[in-house]
C-alpha cells in the first residue's frame, strides 16, 4: 500500500467518523478505534464507493475493516 | 431548532449531510410508534422539525411478495395526518411512496388486482390529499428523484443487506439538497427576479449581425433549445417570478424581434422591466432593482457570456449568477432541474403569483400617472378599494409569505412560517389583520399585514407591500388595529421599530402616525406608544 493511499484513507475515515486525523494511523482498524463501529463502517464504505467509483460486495464490507485493507483497495483502483 | 429524523430503515448516513442543521435519528424503525405515541421524542418540544423518510418496500412487507396482510403504508398516512394535526407548530417533511422495480408480478403488475403500481398510485393520491389540507406537512416527490437519477445509481442491495441502508451516497446527497431546497421553498425564501441576457441566451446568435428573423429560434432544428427555454421561462412567470431583460444591443433590433419574429414565445408583456442599451450590466441591474423596488438579493442573472457574469458577480455580490450550460441543448433541462429548484423553488403557488408581472407592469403605469397629477387627485383618480380580513384561516399561507418576503416597509421584520400564522389566527391573544387592495388598474391582492399581541397591547408585526406605499392604505390597518385593541380594553397601543439594512423607509413611520417615542436602544430599536382609550 502506498503512503498516498494511507493519507487519503485516513482523511476520509476522519471525516466519516467525525474524529481528528491524529487519532488514526496506518495501523488503525475497527479493533483500535471505538468510533469505527458498524454504523461508522458502513458510512466509510459508502464514502469509499462514492469517491473511488468501486462497487463493494458484502464480503468486501466485512473484510475491509482496517486502514491497511482500505488503502490496498484504492491502490488497485 | 432541532430536527428528528424518523424512518423504518437506516438513514444515519444522511445526518452529517444535513449540517449545519442539528439532526438526530429516531430509534431504528420507530417511525410509526414515534408518530402515534403522544409521549414520543417526536412529540416533545425538543424538536420543531420532523423528517419522515421511509422505505416503501419495507413498509409493504410481505404484501410486496403478493401475500395478503396488513400494509403499514396505510398506517403511516393515518399516523402522519394525526401527528401533523396534533402538532401544528412542527414542520413535518415526508416524501411520496416509491415502490422498487422488483415486482413479483412482472409484466402482469399493471393490470393485476394486486398490482403494486396501482397500490403505489392510490397511496400517493391519499398522501397528496393529506398534504393539501395539512399546511405543516411538506411533501417531496421521491418518485421524481428516482426517475431522474435511476434506481441503479441510487439504491444498493449490498448496503441494504449489510446494514439496512437502502441508498447510495449519491442518493443521500440528493436527499439532503432536496430537503434543504424544499424547506427554503416552504419558508418562501426563493428569489423573485430573473434577469436575462438576449443574444445566445433567449435565442441563438447575435441579432445585430443576423437580423431579427434569422436568429436561431425555431420549432425545428437547434433553435428549438431556445424556444423551449422561453417556454420554461414563461411557465416560471406563472409561479410569481418576474423576468427582466438586460442586454447590450440596439433597442431597435430587439424591438424588431419582439414585433416580427413569430418564433418568440415571450412577449414584452412577460417582462417586468427591459434594459436594452450599452451601459454596463451591473448599472442596468441596479436600475431594474430600483424600478421594481426589490432588493438585489432577490435577483438571479443568466447570461451566456462569462465576462458579463464575472462582472456582475464581482460588483453585485448579492445577485446570484449561475454558470451557463456548456451545451445549448442542455439549456431547457439545466434550467428546470438546477436553476428553478435552487433559486425559484415554490411550495405554495397562489392566484396572486400568476399575475405578478401584470401587477408590476401596472405599477409602472401608475407611477407615470402620479408624475403628472398632484397626490390627492392621483389617489382619487385611482379609485382605491380596500378590504380588511381579521383572523382569516384561508389567508395564513399568504400572510406567512408576506412576513418572509417584505423587507422595506416592515417595522419589525419578524419572519413567520405558516404554522406560526395559524397559531396567531387561532389564538385569542393575537389577531392577524390582512388588507386586500384594488384600484382601477387591477387587484393587488393582499398587500398589508399587521399582527396584534393583545396581552402586551403591542403591534408585533406591521408591514406593507412596497407596491402600494404612498396611497394612504396604512391608515386603514392602523384604524382596524385601534378598533380591535379597544374591544379588548387596551388603552395604550405599543409600536416598535427594529432597524435592518433595508427598512430605513419606515424608521420614522410611527412618528407620522400619532405615536410618541418612548425609548430608543443603542442598536437603533425604537419603542412607541399611542393612547387610544
Amino acid at each position: 500500500m502506498s503512503e498516498r493511499a494511507v493519507r487519503e484513507i485516513i482523511a476520509l475515515i476522519a471525516v466519516e467518523l467525525e474524529i481528528p486525523e491524529s487519532r488514526l494511523s496506518a495501523a488503525s482498524s475497527t479493533d483500535t478505534t471505538p468510533e469505527w463501529d458498524s454504523v461508522g463502517h458502513l458510512n466509510i464504505c459508502l464514502a469509499i464507493q462514492d469517491r473511488y467509483g468501486v462497487s463493494l460486495d458484502m464480503d468486501a464490507i466485512g473484510e475491509l475493516t482496517s486502514v491497511a485493507a482500505l488503502a490496498a483497495l484504492i491502490d488497485k483502483t | 431548532m432541532k430536527t428528528l429524523l424518523l424512518s423504518n430503515i437506516n438513514m444515519q448516513p444522511l445526518v452529517s449531510l444535513l449540517k449545519p442543521a442539528e439532526v438526530v435519528c429516531g430509534a431504528y424503525n420507530s417511525i410509526l410508534m414515534d408518530l402515534v405515541d403522544p409521549n414520543s421524542p417526536a412529540a416533545s418540544d425538543e424538536f420543531d422539525r420532523v423528517f419522515c423518510l421511509f422505505d416503501t418496500d419495507a413498509l409493504l412487507g410481505d404484501v410486496a411478495y403478493g401475500e395478503e396482510g396488513p400494509d403499514q403504508c396505510e398506517t403511516l398516512i393515518a399516523a402522519l395526518g394525526q401527528f401533523c394535526n396534533r402538532h401544528p407548530g412542527k414542520i413535518v417533511i415526508a416524501h411520496t411512496f416509491c415502490v422498487s422495480t422488483s415486482r413479483w408480478l412482472s409484466f402482469a403488475d399493471l393490470a393485476h388486482p394486486q398490482s403494486l403500481r396501482s397500490r403505489e398510485t392510490a397511496l400517493n393520491e391519499r398522501l397528496v390529499a393529506l398534504a393539501r389540507e395539512t399546511t405543516n406537512l411538506l411533501l417531496i416527490d421521491l418518485e421524481a428523484i428516482v426517475r431522474r437519477h435511476g434506481e441503479a445509481a441510487l439504491m444498493s442491495s449490498t448496503f441494504w443487506y449489510a446494514g439496512r441502508i437502502r441508498y447510495t451516497k449519491q442518493m443521500f446527497r440528493i436527499l439532503a439538497t432536496t430537503i434543504q431546497q424544499a424547506l427554503e421553498a416552504y419558508a418562501n425564501r426563493s428569489r423573485k427576479v430573473l434577469v436575462l441576457d438576449l443574444d445566445n441566451t433567449l435565442w441563438g446568435g447575435i441579432v445585430g449581425e443576423l437580423g431579427p428573423l434569422d436568429v436561431a429560434l425555431s420549432e425545428e432544428g437547434g433553435g428549438r433549445c431556445f424556444r423551449d427555454f422561453q417556454r420554461a421561462l414563461k411557465a416560471l412567470t406563472k409561479t410569481g417570478v418576474l423576468l427582466a431583460i438586460c442586454s447590450k444591443n440596439n433597442a431597435a433590433d430587439v424591438d424588431e424581434v419582439f414585433d416580427r419574429n413569430e418564433m418568440m414565445i415571450l412577449g414584452r408583456e412577460d417582462f417586468a422591466s427591459l434594459r436594452v442599451n450599452w451601459q454596463p450590466k451591473p448599472e442596468n441591474i441596479v436600475d431594474i432593482a430600483n424600478a421594481l423596488d426589490l432588493g438585489l438579493d432577490s435577483f438571479v442573472f443568466i447570461d451566456d457570456n462569462p465576462v458579463e457574469r464575472a462582472l456582475v458577480a464581482s460588483t453585485l455580490p448579492e445577485v446570484a449568477v449561475p454558470e451557463f450550460p456548456r451545451r445549448v441543448e442542455d439549456l431547457p433541462q439545466w434550467f428546470a432541474r438546477e436553476i428553478v429548484p435552487r433559486y425559484f423553488g415554490k411550495y405554495f403557488i397562489g392566484e396572486e403569483d400568476r399575475n405578478k408581472t401584470a401587477q408590476y407592469r401596472a405599477n409602472e403605469v401608475r407611477r407615470t400617472l402620479s408624475a403628472n397629477l398632484d397626490l390627492g387627485a392621483f389617489l382619487a383618480e385611482l379609485g382605491i378599494e380596500c378590504t380588511l380580513h381579521v383572523d382569516s384561516a384561508d389567508l395564513v399561507t399568504r400572510a406567512a409569505q408576506m412576513t418572509q418576503k417584505t423587507n422595506q416597509f416592515n417595522l419589525t421584520t419578524r419572519r413567520y412560517q405558516v404554522p406560526d400564522l395559524k397559531r396567531f389566527v387561532d389564538s385569542k391573544d393575537h389577531a392577524v389583520i390582512l388588507l386586500d387592495y384594488k384600484d382601477r388598474f387591477g387587484s393587488e391582492g393582499a398587500v398589508g399585514l399587521a399582527i396584534l399581541d393583545f396581552p402586551a397591547g403591542r403591534i408585533d408585526t406591521f408591514l406593507m407591500s412596497c407596491r402600494v406605499i404612498g396611497r394612504g392604505v396604512e391608515e386603514r390597518i392602523i384604524g382596524k388595529a385601534i378598533e380591535l385593541f379597544r374591544q379588548r380594553g387596551v388603552a395604550k397601543m405599543v409600536g416598535e421599530f427594529i432597524p435592518t439594512r433595508k427598512n430605513g423607509l419606515v424608521a420614522s413611520f410611527y412618528e407620522g402616525h400619532g405615536f410618541s417615542l418612548v425609548s430608543r436602544a443603542e442598536d437603533g430599536r425604537k419603542l412607541y406608544e399611542r393612547i387610544i382609550s
